[in-house]
């Protein structure tokens, strides 16, 4: 991924090309005026700096985009935490047996089938809690399916 | 004495015409619970009807035309005049499940005036005989009888 502190030279680079500059800069000396000379070497001076300031910023912007990401987290951790705690926690339904969240003809087809299969049954299955699972526990889920003071089925 | 005679026949007359308009306002429907499967075999299904309170009443409810849903479903005895009834049946017999278009149930309803009532119903959920969800879709259409006593009835959508 390209982003400007790859664009930018490294600061040895920065100081190589500096010192071929004053170099040559050093070579002519004697026929340019020393004003001209000083302030030629200023500005390579200056830019130099600003060239080897510019990895410096790029490792700036870097962390502030990391905090702002780890403080983003934080904050979704919080809002999550929070509003879990609002709403009550919903206890599990026994009839629910497919465990899709509502009890409905389903779960009580899902334990006739297993009866009639003769699988294996959960003892959460006993319902009405006389010691086995049956068609009685089955009748039990199919009632609470169909009941109408319930909401959302 | 004679105007006594013609007020007491005035006030029977009256009370025998209002009993007869009581009469008249109530009218007994049947409704088809039908659902479609397409090709999917069905092995559960479980629908509601909803319908308007304070004018029906629903005074039966019975099973469908295959023999796996001949029996009445399961409902709610609340359901009979609450506004909204939730129906529900299944079948572990895989070898007589049906599909395509099935007539699951029927209902009866007393219904007070003369305007034909708004009865819908949807889907709560369905499975094939294996136990998958499928989508199911289902229609209400009044049940109508040809002839006093002839089994032969005839449904009008």
């Amino acid at each position: 991924m390209n982003n400007s502190a790859d664009n930018q030279p490294d600061s040895a680079e920065t100081e190589r090309i500096a010192r071929i500059l004053k170099e040559r800069a050093a070579r002519l000396a004697d026929r340019i005026p020393p004003e001209a000379d000083r302030a030629v070497l200023a500005f390579i001076d200056d830019r130099a700096r600003s060239i080897a300031r510019a990895p410096r910023r790029a490792r700036t912007v870097r962390w502030v985009a990391w905090a702002a990401a780890a403080a983003l987290a934080a904050a979704v951790g919080v809002w999550t935490i929070s509003g879990t705690r609002r709403s009550p926690a919903v206890p599990p339904v026994a009839e629910d047996i497919d465990h899709s969240g509502t009890v409905d003809i389903l779960d009580a087809f899902l334990m006739a089938r297993r009866l009639e299969l003769d699988a294996e049954k959960p003892a959460s299955w006993d319902l009405n809690r006389d010691g086995r699972v049956d068609g009685a526990d089955v009748d039990l889920v199919a009632q609470k399916a169909v009941a109408v003071t319930k909401e959302g089925t | 004495m004679r105007g006594i005679l013609v007020i007491a026949l005035v006030l029977a007359a009256g009370t025998l015409s209002a009993a007869e308009n009581t009469e008249a306002k109530t009218v007994f429907k049947a409704w088809d619970v039908r659902v479609e499967t397409g090709d999917e075999t069905l092995g559960a299904y479980q629908v509601e009807i909803f319908y308007p309170k304070t004018t029906v009443k629903i005074v039966g409810v019975e099973g469908g035309e295959p023999e796996t849903f001949r029996d009445a479903p399961r409902y709610d005895p609340k359901g009979l005049k609450g506004g909204r009834i939730i129906l529900a049946a299944f079948t572990t017999d895989k070898k007589s499940a049906p599909k395509g278009t099935v007539r699951v149930a029927r209902i009866h309803t007393s219904i007070e005036g003369k305007d034909t009532p708004e009865i819908s119903a949807k889907v709560t959920t369905a499975g094939n005989i294996d136990g998958k969800k499928i989508t199911i879709t289902v229609r209400l259409s009044e049940t109508k009888r040809e002839k006093k006593g002839n089994k032969n009835e005839k449904t009008e959508e």
